[in-house]
C-alpha cells in the first residue's frame, strides 16, 4: 500500500508540518504532570494541550466529542487534507481505529457519574462516549463517508492489526482507499498506571539505545492516521507493509521506549549495519506508538534525509538516506511485530 | 479472493442456554428465561437475560463465556488446534471486556491518589483475543473488534478478510460480553431499557432487556475443510459492512448504512435479496432501531419475508450479539426451522412488517443475520447452506 | 402571580446553565439562548441524545421523572415549556 497523507497529533503539535519540524528540532522537553492532589506525586508527559483539540470547522458537528474523539477526529482530517486526494463516491473510503485502552478517561468518567449520582441518574452522553467506536463514528461523520469501518484494540500491536485489515480490505476491493490510524489519552488514572507499571524517568529523558533491562520511560499520548491507497504510482511519503520477519533494512526503527521494561531483546539489531533510530523523544512511550514512528520513517523516505538528532549514530548524516526503513517492536513475551517502509 | 469459508464448528452460550442442544431446546418451548439482575448490585429494576446456574472457568466472566462457548466449538470439531500445521487466526468482538472499568480501583484512586494495581493487571490480561491465544497456544493473527452492538458480526467479517486474504487458513471468530452494571446503567439513562420482556417489532415495545453471552465460529478456507472434514456443510457466504455517518446513538432514519451492508452482502454472494430465505434481524425492541430495520428488511425483501429476531430469549448481548445470532442463523439453516420472534404480538404499522409469529419450516440455500451499532456501525452476514 | 413569576424566572435561568454546561453547546452562553426559542431540530439545534441528557438533568437538579418521551415532546419545546413542567411538578412534590 501507499501512504498518500499523514495527519498526526502529539505532544509537540498538530499536523504533519509541526512533526517534521519536531524532528528537526531534536529531543522535546516533557510536560510536568500531577496526576492527583492527594499525593502531589509529579511526572513528566507528552500530553496534548487541550487549544490544539479546537477546531470549529474539522468539529463543527463534535460538539460532544471527548478528548479522544477530538484527536481521532483532527488526525485522520488532517491526513486526508495532507493527500490532497479528493475521494469519488464509488471508489469508497474504509476507515480503521486502533487502540490499545480506548477512551478509558471516559469510561473514568462516566464512573464518577455512578458515584456521585447513583445508578439511576448517569449521563447517556458519558455513556455514548466511552463505547471504543465513537471516535471512529465520529470521524465517519466528519469526513460524511460510508465505507466499510472498524474499530481494533489490541494492547501490543494495534497499529500493526489495523494495517493488515486494511491491507485485506484493499485486495478485496472493499474500498479503495483506507484512512488507518491510533489514538491513546492520558488521563490521571492512566499516568499512574504507567507510574505504578514503567519506570518513568524524572527527568523527562528517554533512552532507546541503552538496550536496558530497567528501561525507562515518558508516557505519551496522541493520535496519528494515513490515507493509505493501493495505487502504485504517484505515492506522496512511501510504501508500507506490514511483515512477519524483518528483511534487509539501511535503517532499523526500534520501538523501544520504556513501556515494556526489558529492552535488552533489541541489542540483536545493534549490528552496526544499519542505521538505527527512534523518535520517542518527542511523542513519548506509547503501546500504540508504532504509527508516530511510522510517521518519521516516511518523512525520511519522502526528504530523502535522516533526522540525525534521534539517530543511534549522531554523525549519521554523512551516511547515505535510507531507501528502505524497518520499524521493529517488541511486546509482551517478545512478541515481536514488524512494519517496512520503501520509497 | 472468492474463495469460499466453511463454517467448521460453533458453539453459544446465552441465557437461551448453555450450548447449542440447549438453545433448541428453549426456542422449541418458546421459553423466555428474563428475570432481577443477580450478578451485581444495582438500584435499578430492570429484569435481565443472565446465564444462570453457570460455573465460571475464569474470574473474568466475559472470557468465561467465550472459553465455554470456544470448547464446545471444539468438541464439535474434525480438526486439531494444538501443533496444528495450518495457520490459526483469532478475531473476536465485545464491548465489556475492551474497557478499564474497574469501580473499586478508580474509586481509591480518585479518593487517595494510591490503588491497589492488580484489577488493571487483571485487565491486561483479559484481551480476549491474547486470553485465547494463550490458552490454545496459537500465534497467527489475533485482535479484538470494538464495534459496539456489531462487534460480534465485525469480527467475524474481520476474520473472513483474513481468511480470503491468506493471512490464515483456520480462524477462531466470534463475540463476548456478560452482563455488566455499566451499560445497565447506561442503557437506562438512555431510556432504552425495558421493564418487562423485549418485544422485537411490536407496535407497542417499550425498549431492549440487556443480556450476555457468546458466540463462537471455527471458519476455515474451504480447501482445507476439505482436508480436514470430508464434507463442509455451512458457509460464511458474504459479509457486508457500511457506516451511517450520522449520529453517535440513533440509527440514519433511513437506514443507509444497513442498505449498504446488505447490498455489500448480496453482491459479494453475487444473489439476489430473492434468493435469502430468512433473516435473523438485529431486532433491539428500542423504538428507533426496530423502525429503521424493519423498514429495510421490507424494504429490500418485501414484506412477505420470514424474519425473526432472537432477542425475545436472549436480551441484547451487546459484542457477543452477532456472533451468537450468527451461530443460530446457521444452525436454523441447517436444522430447518426457524425460531418465533418471541414477544411479538402486535404489528406495528409503521414498519410495515411483522416477525414470524410461529416455529416456521424453512428449506433455503441462503439466510442473513444482521447487525446495527452505536456509532452506525451496520454488518450484515450471509450463510449459505450446500444441499 | 408575583411569585410564581419569579420562581419560573429563576428556573428558567437554571435551566439555561444546566443546559449549556452539561450539553457542549460551545461558544453558547446561557443569556444567549432565548426563552421561547425552539431547543430541537431547528433552534438551538438539539436532537435525542440531548433528549435524554435533559431527562437526567431533570431527574438530578429537580427530582423529576419523565417516564414518557412523547410527551416529553411537549415539555421540551423551549425554555419556557420546560421551566413551566419543572415548577408544576415541584409545586406538586411540596404540596
Amino acid at each position: 500500500m501507499n501512504i498518500q497523507g499523514i495527519g498526526i497529533l502529539s505532544g509537540t503539535g498538530r499536523g504533519i508540518k509541526s512533526f517534521e519540524q519536531a524532528l528537526e528540532r531534536g529531543p522535546a522537553t516533557p510536560k510536568v504532570s500531577m496526576y492527583s492532589p492527594a499525593t502531589n506525586k509529579e511526572i513528566p508527559v507528552f500530553s496534548i494541550d487541550n487549544a490544539l483539540l479546537k477546531d470549529p470547522l474539522v468539529l463543527k458537528s463534535s460538539r460532544r466529542a471527548d478528548r479522544f474523539c477530538r484527536m481521532a477526529v483532527l488526525a485522520a482530517w488532517d491526513a486526508l487534507a495532507d493527500s490532497g486526494i479528493k475521494i469519488r463516491e464509488e471508489e469508497k473510503l474504509g476507515v480503521i481505529v486502533a487502540t490499545a485502552f480506548g477512551p478509558h478517561k471516559t469510561t473514568f468518567n462516566f464512573l464518577d457519574n455512578i458515584l456521585d449520582y447513583g445508578d439511576a441518574a448517569v449521563s447517556p452522553t458519558i455513556f455514548s462516549h466511552s463505547v471504543h467506536n465513537a471516535a471512529a463514528s465520529y470521524i465517519t461523520s466528519a469526513l460524511n463517508t460510508q465505507g466499510p469501518v472498524s474499530t481494533l484494540t489490541d494492547f501490543c500491536f494495534p497499529f500493526h492489526e489495523a494495517l493488515r485489515l486494511a491491507e485485506a480490505w484493499i485486495n478485496q476491493g472493499r474500498c479503495q482507499y483506507v484512512l488507518i490510524g491510533t489514538v491513546d489519552e492520558l488521563s490521571p488514572a492512566m499516568e499512574y498506571i504507567c507510574d505504578q507499571k514503567c519506570d518513568i524517568n524524572e527527568e523527562g529523558k528517554m533512552k532507546p539505545f541503552e538496550f536496558s533491562d530497567k528501561a525507562q520511560t515518558v508516557p505519551g499520548e496522541g493520535s496519528v492516521f494515513f490515507l493509505l491507497s493501493k495505487n502504485e504510482e504517484n505515492t506522496k511519503y512511501c510504501r508500507i507493509k506490514r511483515k512477519n520477519e524483518a528483511a534487509v533494512a539501511d535503517m532499523f526503527i526500534l520501538e523501544s521506549d520504556g513501556m515494556i521494561t526489558d529492552e535488552t531483546v533489541y541489542k540483536q539489531l545493534d549490528t552496526g549495519d544499519a542505521n538505527l533510530f527512534n523518535a520517542s523523544p518527542i511523542f513519548g512511550g506509547m503501546m500504540s506508538s508504532t504509527g508516530f514512528h511510522c510517521a518519521s520513517a516516511a518523512l525520511m523516505l519522502k526528504n530523502d534525509r535522516i533526522y540525525s538528532k534521534f539517530a543511534q549514530d549522531q554523525n549519521s548524516h554523512a551516511r547515505n538516506s535510507p531507501d528502505n526503513i524497518v520499524s521493529v517492536k517488541y511486546c509482551c513475551n517478545r512478541n515481536k511485530a514488524i512494519v517496512r517502509l520503501t520509497k | 479472493m472468492n474463495e469460499h469459508i466453511s463454517i467448521a464448528s460453533m458453539g453459544c452460550i446465552s441465557a437461551a442456554g448453555k450450548n447449542m442442544a440447549e438453545t433448541l431446546q428453549t426456542f422449541k418451548q418458546g421459553h423466555v428465561n428474563i428475570g432481577k439482575i443477580t450478578l451485581f448490585e444495582t438500584d435499578l429494576d430492570k429484569p435481565a437475560f443472565e446465564v444462570k446456574d453457570y460455573v465460571l472457568k475464569r474470574k473474568n466472566r466475559t472470557l468465561s463465556l467465550l472459553l465455554t462457548a470456544v470448547e464446545e466449538a471444539l468438541e464439535n470439531y474434525d480438526g486439531n488446534l494444538a501443533g496444528s500445521k495450518y495457520r490459526i487466526g483469532i478475531c473476536i468482538g465485545t464491548t465489556v471486556a475492551s474497557q478499564l472499568n474497574n469501580i473499586k480501583f478508580y474509586k481509591e484512586f480518585k479518593e487517595t491518589g494510591r490503588s491497589d494495581i492488580s484489577p488493571v493487571n487483571e485487565y491486561l490480561k483479559g484481551n480476549l483475543a491474547d486470553a485465547l491465544a494463550r490458552e490454545y497456544k496459537l500465534n497467527g493473527p489475533k485482535v479484538v473488534v470494538v464495534n459496539a452492538c456489531s462487534s460480534g458480526a465485525d469480527a467475524i467479517g474481520t476474520a473472513m478478510s483474513w481468511l480470503k486474504n491468506d493471512q490464515c487458513d483456520i480462524a477462531i471468530a466470534g463475540g463476548a460480553d456478560e452482563l455488566n452494571k455499566i451499560p445497565v446503567c447506561g442503557f437506562n439513562a438512555l431510556g432504552i431499557i425495558s421493564d418487562k420482556p423485549c418485544a422485537p417489532f411490536d407496535k407497542d415495545r417499550k425498549g431492549l432487556n440487556l443480556g450476555e453471552g457468546a458466540g463462537v465460529l471455527i471458519l476455515e478456507r474451504a480447501k482445507i475443510t476439505s482436508k480436514i472434514n470430508a464434507r463442509p456443510e455451512l458457509f460464511i457466504a458474504a459479509y457486508g459492512s457500511g457506516s451511517d455517518a450520522y449520529h453517535l446513538t440513533a440509527p440514519h432514519p433511513d437506514g443507509r448504512g444497513l442498505k449498504s451492508a446488505i447490498s455489500e452482502a448480496l453482491f459479494q454472494a453475487n444473489i439476489t435479496c430473492g434468493q435469502v430465505g430468512f433473516i435473523n434481524a438485529h431486532g433491539t425492541a428500542t423504538p428507533d432501531n426496530d423502525k429503521v430495520e424493519g423498514k429495510v428488511i421490507k424494504e429490500l425483501f418485501g414484506p412477505e419475508i420470514k424474519m425473526y429476531s432472537s432477542k425475545g430469549y436472549t436480551g441484547h448481548t451487546l459484542g457477543a450479539a452477532g456472533a451468537i445470532e450468527t451461530v443460530f442463523t446457521a444452525l436454523a439453516l441447517k436444522e430447518g426451522w426457524v425460531p418465533k420472534s418471541a414477544g411479538f404480538k402486535n404489528k406495528d404499522e409503521e414498519i410495515g412488517i411483522s416477525p414470524l409469529k410461529q416455529n416456521t419450516k424453512v428449506n433455503s440455500k441462503y439466510a442473513l443475520s444482521t447487525s446495527l451499532a452505536f456509532g452506525g456501525n451496520n454488518a450484515a452476514l450471509l450463510i449459505k447452506k450446500e444441499a | 402571580m408575583g411569585e410564581e413569576n419569579k420562581k419560573l424566572k429563576i428556573i428558567r435561568k437554571k435551566l439555561k446553565v444546566l443546559l449549556v454546561d452539561h450539553l457542549s453547546l460551545e461558544d453558547i452562553k446561557p443569556e444567549d439562548i432565548k426563552d421561547d426559542e425552539i431547543l430541537f431540530g431547528e433552534g438551538l439545534g438539539l436532537d435525542s441524545l440531548d433528549a435524554v441528557e435533559i431527562v437526567v438533568l431533570l431527574q438530578r437538579n429537580f427530582g423529576l421523572e419523565v417516564k414518557d418521551l412523547n410527551k416529553g415532546r411537549e415539555i421540551f419545546y423551549s425554555i419556557d415549556t420546560l421551566a413551566k413542567y419543572v415548577a408544576e411538578n415541584m409545586d406538586e412534590k411540596a404540596e
